[in-house]
């Protein structure tokens, strides 16, 4: 079964620590909810997960099936079956959103041999699910994009790449009601026992549509707590003070 | 432009391998002495030797001479780049170009000559690239073409005999939009010029095709000291392409008939000759126009294609022309089209009733070990058989299944024959539903059928040994095929001598038809759907069907042979809107390649240069109402001072535009000028400068407003790589009347490393108070968020960086001719990795 482990991760931006000794395993099949308040660590966990190169890990490890990522490039980890969909998807101009992908497509599964035509067909599909329009193929990368258009992007390229692992970082922000069913309908379906989550959240909103069996509390780059989804529930209902007393 | 994926994993490819040569391969190292040269160094007599050479009338000779004296009297310029490497003493300033020619190419370096293979070039285009040939002559090919031209009063050729035929004309253009007096560079061309193109396009014609200087006819297509001169007289419309873009693109088959989307770069595909050649590239892109489909004489083989798309064709009004007899029309099937010579012609100025050609291969690879039991036994298994393998035992089966009464017992009992003469086993069973069935489990058999007929989609193909054989022998199996098929199909009672059949698949149907051909028949194709079972699908329900009819020794009406070609009538041709992926080849040698059997053409190269001074003139009148556009794409190698001089008059009502990419050299100086002399004329202006590792690029452009209502627009992009230095330097002039004249120039830089680095020196002189202009400039540097973003979906930093780059220049590849951008793409992504370009 796909395994990733994060073992004592420590980060830090210049001399600002961010990530303190966090620690989490992720197997295939399993959805994971990292929670926290805001400026808790939890979007600066998935740069360091993806190698951002703002971000230093000072300690600890990062291993995809026993594969250590630490220390190797975004694209490297990209291969290795690791997907960030990103809370705010920078803007690309004029590379345009298909060849984008096919490109990317081509490098996380060189031995696939997909036809050009087989590849707009897939994607044109994809599109369709998560509600794009297919006149965005020929758009550039999040150009002119409404937030909730490149949350729905960053749905397309996952379920196009394919991964082992997908961090969703804050993805329910910029989507209204019926985007975000549409969104969550298409993780859903690509939810598998091969594939695990890890959804980062300030709210428990997306977590309605897809329930997680694992909930982790980041408070000032710590791990505060671990439970089920019960946590996320209670959260809902008195926000994150209790956990402070706790 | 849209980025081209499957042509950026070619290059992927290609570029790991360029990376592997030195950098300095890219570099001529040519000691040659050329057979004739006026020697080194310029002084009177070495023009007087020139203009002797050239025969010119003597005011020509005069005005050489004159512009010496103004090229001695004008200082280097310093205003600009360091131009102190220029070794004026040692520059040759003439080389008769048809005497230095054949040993050049020699004298290339090998390296070189692999970096040409590798950049995907045919091999006629290398030459004259290394400037062992001084003319790439595509007359063939574009014979056609030009015949319509010049029909329509068009002069286009080389400067030269454009003097020796039409010095009236030539005499009141010449030197006049750039006087020799201009600057020194230009007095120097003045001076010592050779070669260049003459182009006249006489008051109202059109020409809607780009006029490339490859396709000029005769002479000298390019020269160290080139000047060309192109005059749009009134109401005319010309695109003039320097060099030479890649043609656009099809739907097309190879020999194994696979879909034109799924060939690969280095895969072989059948030629217009009927030999296979490699394919060094292959395009695909969007295209949103019009798309034509060609049917020759079937259905089968109607294929796609864009309108400007070459095709072999033999126009029927030409067939009386190429063949007369006692000058009196006569019916076609006396012969004389097998004597016509087939010219590459334009996809939308063919005609239904014209002819194209189907070509068969001529290659063929004997095996000894395919004989004749094998060979019927092959071609009963394409029409009936089949391979199962038994789930619970692993046991491979082959079967082949008969349903006719009374010949069904025929062919099983042939086919058990032949099974055991192979040394196989057979069973011959009856089952419930009245088939006949011949089974066997024998390995080696079921090995060899295997090997020999494939399972595709919906149908069978045979494979390339099969493909290869002897005509003869392929008969063979066309033969037993046609028997066991036609148990079903039979023949056409009012045709007699046709015979049709069904194919398993529309591959094995262009494979029939192959084979036919080589027999010397021409079959057709016509698809179709049938309710009823065919002899090999028992599975019932409708299905493709493609029937396969020809005439047994014999062609049909109107078809004609010429050994392995076949000259095939358009039955017809429909236009339809099109928006989507095209897609194109470029093939070594020929360049051709076939579209369902028939040939059409495909054209490209970059330009690379080995003399170390350049400097050009080009010189472009824009009449009244006329439209002129002037495309080039400029790639030096790296020793190069690129020194042109380029300007447009621009007359009442009518349109300049130049669009330029400029790559490589070492300093280009470079400033397309337009002058706009008449009312609501108008200019743009569209530059990309790609400034590699120690080279400088000091380029731009001027408007020059001396009308009124006249209106320019410049858009400017350079890239600066390593130590590279792109400097914008513009001029913007509104003269005092110029009224309520408009200008907007846009200069947009973007800096690849921490020591690239960009300038910006617009100049603006506005001595009319009604006119308007406004300037733009930005100046960017790849960032950390970007490449992270790309990277983090599997880019490599080199290729996240390239999509940055072509994606920094997409509001101008949007603009420009598809062809030029994707050679502009090509060479960007080149030139990045040469550099091993990184954020």
């Amino acid at each position: 079964m796909p395994t990733l482990e994060i073992r004592n991760l420590s980060a830090r931006v210049e001399d600002k620590q961010l990530l303190k000794d966090v620690s989490m395993t992720v197997k295939g099949g399993e959805i994971h909810a990292l929670m926290g308040p805001n400026g808790a660590g939890k979007s600066t966990l998935g740069y360091v997960l993806m190698g951002h190169p703002n971000y230093e890990v000072t300690s600890g490890s990062v291993k995809i099936d026993g594969v250590e990522l630490i220390g190797k490039y975004p694209e490297e980890r990209a291969k290795a079956g690791l997907f960030l969909a990103f809370q705010n998807p920078v803007a690309v101009q004029g590379v345009k959103l298909s060849s984008f992908l096919r490109t990317a497509y081509n490098q996380v599964h060189p031995s696939e041999k997909l036809s050009i035509q087989e590849f707009y067909d897939r994607m044109k599909q994809h599109m369709r699910k998560v509600g794009l329009d297919e006149s965005f193929i020929s758009r550039s990368v999040n150009d002119g994009f409404s937030g909730g258009e490149r949350k729905r992007f960053e749905i397309l390229q996952m379920v196009m790449l394919r991964p082992k692992f997908v961090v969703l970082d804050e993805i329910d922000s910029g989507l209204d009601v019926d985007a975000l069913k549409m969104v969550a309908e298409e993780i859903k379906e690509y939810y598998n026992q091969e594939v695990g989550f890890l959804i980062i959240t300030h709210y428990q909103r997306i977590l309605k549509n897809i329930e997680p069996q694992f909930v982790h509390i980041l408070m000032n780059g710590k791990m505060a707590m671990e439970g089920d989804n019960s946590i996320s529930l209670r959260i809902e209902e008195e926000g994150y003070d209790w956990i402070r007393g706790a | 432009m849209d980025v081209d994926f499957k042509k950026d994993e070619e290059l992927e490819q290609l570029l790991k391998e360029l990376n592997n040569l030195k950098q300095n391969d890219y570099e001529f190292h040519d000691n040659l002495k050329p057979v004739y040269s006026t020697g080194k160094g310029l002084t009177r007599e070495t023009v007087e030797e020139i203009s002797e050479i050239k025969k010119e009338p003597d005011w020509m000779r005069r005005a050489r001479l004159k512009a010496l004296e103004v090229f001695q009297s004008k200082p280097v310029p310093t205003w600009g780049p360091d131009l102190s490497g220029i070794d004026w003493e040692n520059t040759s300033y003439y080389n008769r170009p048809d005497e230095r020619r054949v040993n050049d190419w020699n004298e290339v370096p090998d390296q070189i000559k692999e970096t040409f293979q590798k950049l995907g070039i045919p091999e006629i285009e290398q030459k004259y690239l290394a400037g062992s040939v001084a003319q790439y002559d595509s007359e063939g090919v574009y014979h056609n073409l030009k015949k319509v031209w010049e029909d329509k009063g068009v002069v286009f050729m080389d400067l030269d005999s454009a003097i020796q035929r039409y010095p009236d004309l030539v005499k009141d253009y010449y030197c006049k939009a750039v006087p020799i007096t201009d600057n020194k560079f230009a007095a120097l061309n003045g001076a010592v010029w050779s070669g260049g193109s003459f182009l006249y396009v006489p008051k109202g014609v059109q020409i809607d095709m780009p006029l490339q200087t490859y396709f000029r006819m005769n002479g000298e297509a390019t020269g160290q000291f080139e000047h060309t001169i192109v005059v749009a007289d009134e109401g005319s419309k010309v695109h003039y392409v320097e060099g030479c873009l890649p043609a656009d693109e099809i739907v097309s088959r190879g020999d194994t008939f696979t879909p034109i989307s799924t060939v690969n770069l280095l895969d072989s595909v059948m030629t217009h000759s009927g030999r296979k050649s490699q394919v060094t590239r292959t395009f695909i892109h969007p295209y949103e126009g019009r798309m034509l489909t060609v049917t020759p004489l079937s259905m089968g083989n109607a294929f796609r294609l864009t309108v400007e798309h070459p095709v072999l064709a033999v126009r029927r009004s030409d067939v009386d022309a190429c063949a007369p007899r006692n000058g009196k029309m006569k019916r076609l099937s006396d012969g004389r089209l097998p004597a016509c010579k087939p010219d590459f012609i334009r996809a939308d100025e063919l005609k239904e009733g014209d002819f194209i050609v189907y070509v068969a291969p001529t290659e063929t690879t004997d095996d000894p070990s395919i004989n004749e039991p094998v060979l019927r036994l092959i071609g009963l298994y394409a029409a009936a058989g089949s391979l199962h393998t038994d789930q619970a035992s692993g046991i491979r089966e082959v079967s082949f299944r008969y349903g006719r009464p009374g010949i069904a017992k025929t062919l099983a009992m042939e086919t058990a024959n032949l099974i055991e003469f192979l040394g196989g086993e057979a069973i011959i069973a009856r089952s419930d539903n009245g088939l006949t069935t011949v089974s066997s489990k024998s390995g080696d058999l079921i090995s060899l059928l295997n090997d020999l007929v494939r399972e595709v989609g919906n149908g069978k193909k045979f494979s390339e040994r099969i493909m290869l054989l002897p005509p003869q022998k392929q008969k063979l199996i066309i033969d037993q095929y046609h028997g066991a098929v036609s148990a079903f199909k039979g023949r056409d009672r009012s045709l007699p001598s046709v015979v049709r059949f069904s194919a398993a698949g529309e591959t094995m149907a262009f494979q029939l038809q192959e084979m036919l051909a080589r027999i010397g028949t021409f079959a057709t194709i016509t698809p179709g759907r049938v309710k009823n079972r065919a002899i090999h699908d028992t599975d019932g329900g409708s299905k493709a069907q493609y029937v396969v009819q020809y005439r047994e020794n014999r062609q049909f009406s109107e078809v004609r042979r010429s050994g392995n070609i076949f000259f095939v009538p358009i039955k017809n041709i429909t236009s339809e809107d099109y928006n989507d992926l095209v897609y194109n080849l470029e093939v070594s040698g020929e360049n051709t390649y076939l579209a369902k059997g028939f040939a059409v053409h495909n054209c490209t190269a970059p330009r690379y240069d080995r003399d170390s001074l350049h400097s050009a003139i080009v010189e472009i009148y824009v009449k009244k109402n006329a439209r002129a556009r002037y495309t080039s794409v400029q790639n030096w190698s790296k020793s190069v001072y690129n020194m042109p001089t380029k300007r447009s008059w621009v007359d009442e009502n009518a349109q300049m535009e130049w669009v330029g990419g400029s790559l490589g050299s070492k300093v280009t100086m470079l400033y397309p000028s337009s002058y706009l002399r008449g009312a609501h004329s108008s200019a743009s202006n569209l530059n990309i400068a790609l400034a590699g590792a120690g080279t400088y690029k000091d380029t731009g452009a001027k408007a020059l407003h001396f009308a009124p209502y006249t209106s320019s627009r410049i858009v400017a992009k350079s890239i600066s790589i390593e130590d590279g230095k792109a400097i914008y330097r513009g001029l913007l002039r509104m003269n005092k009347g110029a009224v309520h004249s408009k200008s907007k120039v846009q200069c947009d830089a973007l800096l690849i490393n921490d020591q690239s680095s960009s300038l910006t020196f617009p100049h603006d002189e506005i001595y009319e108070p009604t006119a308007t202009f406004s300037h733009e400039a930005s100046v960017g540097k790849i960032g950390t968020e970007e490449l992270t973003y790309l990277r983090s979906r599997g880019l490599s930093e080199d290729e996240a960086s390239s999509m940055i780059v072509l994606g920094f220049l997409d509001d101008v590849m949007k603009e420009i001719p598809m062809e030029f951008a994707v050679e502009m793409n090509r060479l960007i992504k080149l030139e990045m990795s040469k550099f091993g370009a990184v954020g």
